[in-house]
């Protein structure tokens, strides 16, 4: 598995284990009635999973060695290319859907997780298209 | 699992005739990484016309003798292009 693989595999795991555990607990609050949106919740998660990535891709960096440090090629970049096209995908989904939420009144609480959950999404569908793209081939 | 390009390649048999050169060399005389190599030998990944060009002239031949296109794939997809 190459370097590039490595950071897919930790961003997608980062993404499913933090922001799973950030939506599980959102959910198990939506069925105790709870429709508040805890700010410093999101903040720790959010900046949690940045410093998971990081450190993360720091220590494949270190482990990598001269693979981590040459510059991307052709196919690389069309991979890329191809991954942040599909991931476009689904964060313009989310906005859409937080927008029309944002129109029919709802609060700030959907809006915001709407958001975040679009973001995350197209994150992860990012990593996996990735993942496939260097596996299956492009 | 499905190769996604129907180009067949013969840089492995080339590599073998020019001194057993290694992917690594390959690579690096391209421009690419090993792992494009990798691909593109495997037909995992087409190359761009450049760097097709690239290897052809590291192997010191013609595009056609590193790279085939299938006639019957060619047949279908480019059938009209000698026309009119």
């Amino acid at each position: 598995m190459t370097f590039r693989e490595k950071i897919a595999v930790l961003t997608l795991i980062a993404n499913v284990l933090i922001y799973g555990a950030y939506f599980g607990d959102t959910t198990l609050g939506v069925l105790d009635g709870v429709y508040a949106l805890d700010q410093g919740y999101l903040i720790q998660t959010i900046v949690m999973l940045i410093v998971v990535v990081i450190a993360g891709s720091i220590v494949l960096g270190i482990f990598a060695g001269r693979e981590a440090d040459a510059p991307a090629d052709e196919r690389d970049r069309l991979v890329a290319m191809r991954a942040d096209q599909r991931a476009g995908y689904v964060v313009a989904f989310g906005a859409g859907a937080s927008l029309v939420m944002a129109i029919a009144g709802l609060s700030v609480f959907w809006i915001a997780n709407t958001v975040l959950a679009g973001l995350v999404a197209g994150e992860m569908l990012k990593s996996l298209s990735t993942l496939i793209d260097y596996r299956r081939g492009v | 699992m499905a190769k996604p390009t129907p180009i067949t390649n013969t840089i492995r048999t080339l590599r073998f005739h020019t001194g057993e050169m290694t992917q690594a060399d390959l690579a690096e005389k391209v421009g690419v990484t090993r792992q494009t190599v990798i691909a593109i030998e495997q037909g995992r990944y087409s190359p761009s016309l450049e760097v097709a060009f690239r290897i052809a002239r590291v192997f010191g031949v013609g595009l056609e003798d590193v790279f085939q296109f299938p006639e019957d794939e060619s047949g279908s997809a480019g059938g009209g292009a000698g026309k009119g």
